[in-house]
């Protein structure tokens, strides 16, 4: 490379391939799930038979190499009492 | 019994149904048994580019409902005795389709071809899972262009959660098509090379498509490019039909550029 390639800007071609290694990664992670929407339906409708409840999340994790999906059932105010 | 290839994009208008056209007339032209079905119901294509618009009289959909039996759908691709043509509707919606009509039609064409090429809907939507569920192999096709490459390895992980085989823990075969290649761009570092997205989506290279004007004349007559001799990406259609069949042949690198006349040399020595 010369002296002043450096300073030139980076060919599109390089910057599609950059953008896209990034763009995809990130898909990929979010579609290692498919079924958390289903999950998160039939979990409601498992936890509704005994409890009122406001929502299901879940969200998930990576500690170290192990995924993790952290479930949190949030009940209504009105079945604490 | 025959081996099923579903030919598949992420996104539309990348050339899917030319590519399935072409490959299905190679094979039929290495003598294979073949069958071209059209699976984007409600948007029928390939009849078009196969040339035979005129001669549809029942569709897929009149054979999933049993109003007539497959021998009277299957129309016969008049270049070519080996290949045979099944259209998709154009007036139903892809609600019509059941994974247990599609199984009956697919194993009752499995019994009579050798090769089933499935022209799959474009994108993800239900028409493109069933089109994908019973596919031995699956053949990706991509514009080297972001927003092609990206919806690809969205359909391709669709693949792998979703066909029949990968729900069975076996591996279903995916091959790539670059299509619409323009080797005067990629020489110039405009446009991402075959190498580049063979990185990025990581699946095996089936073959490449150089960008050709003729393709252009080739669906607006009707006469797909592979068989016309003087056309690179009938050449291409052509060598990756070979592939299909079982035969090796050497991959041409056709993203160098020919400097053959004497303006293009001229315009080289000033670059």
């Amino acid at each position: 490379m010369s002296l002043f390639g450096s300073f030139k800007k980076k060919k599109s071609a390089q910057r599609a391939k950059d953008r896209l290694n990034v763009a995809i990664t990130l898909d990929r992670d979010s579609n290692l799930y498919p079924y958390l929407d289903e999950l998160k339906i039939e979990i409601m409708q498992i936890v509704q038979k005994y409890s009122k409840i406001r929502d299901v999340r879940i969200n998930k994790e990576k500690v170290d190499d192990q995924d993790i999906l952290d479930i949190e059932i949030v009940l209504e105010e009105s079945t604490k009492t | 019994m025959g081996i099923i290839f579903s030919i598949i994009s992420g996104k539309g208008g990348v050339g899917k149904t030319t590519t399935a056209a072409n490959l299905a007339i190679g094979t039929a032209m290495q003598g294979k048994k073949t069958v071209v079905v059209d699976f984007d119901i409600g948007q029928r294509n390939l009849d078009m580019i196969l040339g035979l618009e005129n001669r549809v009289v029942y569709d897929i959909t009149h054979v999933m409902d049993g109003d007539v039996r497959l021998r009277q759908a299957l129309i016969p691709f008049k270049k070519n005795e080996n290949l045979y043509f099944l259209a998709a509707s154009q007036t139903k919606d892809k609600t019509v389709l059941s994974k247990e009509k599609v199984e009956k039609v697919l194993s009752e064409l499995k019994k009579e071809f050798e090769y089933i090429f499935i022209d799959a809907p474009a994108g993800i939507e239900s028409g493109f899972e069933h089109a994908v569920y019973f596919a031995d192999a699956v053949i990706v096709v991509v514009n080297p262009e972001v927003s092609s490459i990206r919806d690809s390895d969205r359909a391709i992980g669709i693949v792998d959660a979703k066909s029949k085989k990968s729900q069975e823990g076996k591996r279903v075969a995916k091959y790539l098509i670059i299509n619409r290649i323009n080797p005067d761009l990629v020489q110039k570092g405009e446009m991402l090379s075959s190498e580049d997205i063979l990185d990025i989506l990581e699946i095996d290279l089936l073959g490449k498509v150089p960008e050709d004007q003729i393709i252009i004349e080739a669906s607006n007559t009707g006469h797909p490019v592979i068989l016309n001799e003087k056309s690179e990406a009938g050449r291409a259609f052509e060598r990756i039909s070979r592939r299909l069949c079982g035969e090796e042949v050497p991959f041409v690198d056709i993203e160098s550029v020919k400097h053959s006349g004497l303006l293009k040399s001229i315009k080289k020595m000033f670059q």
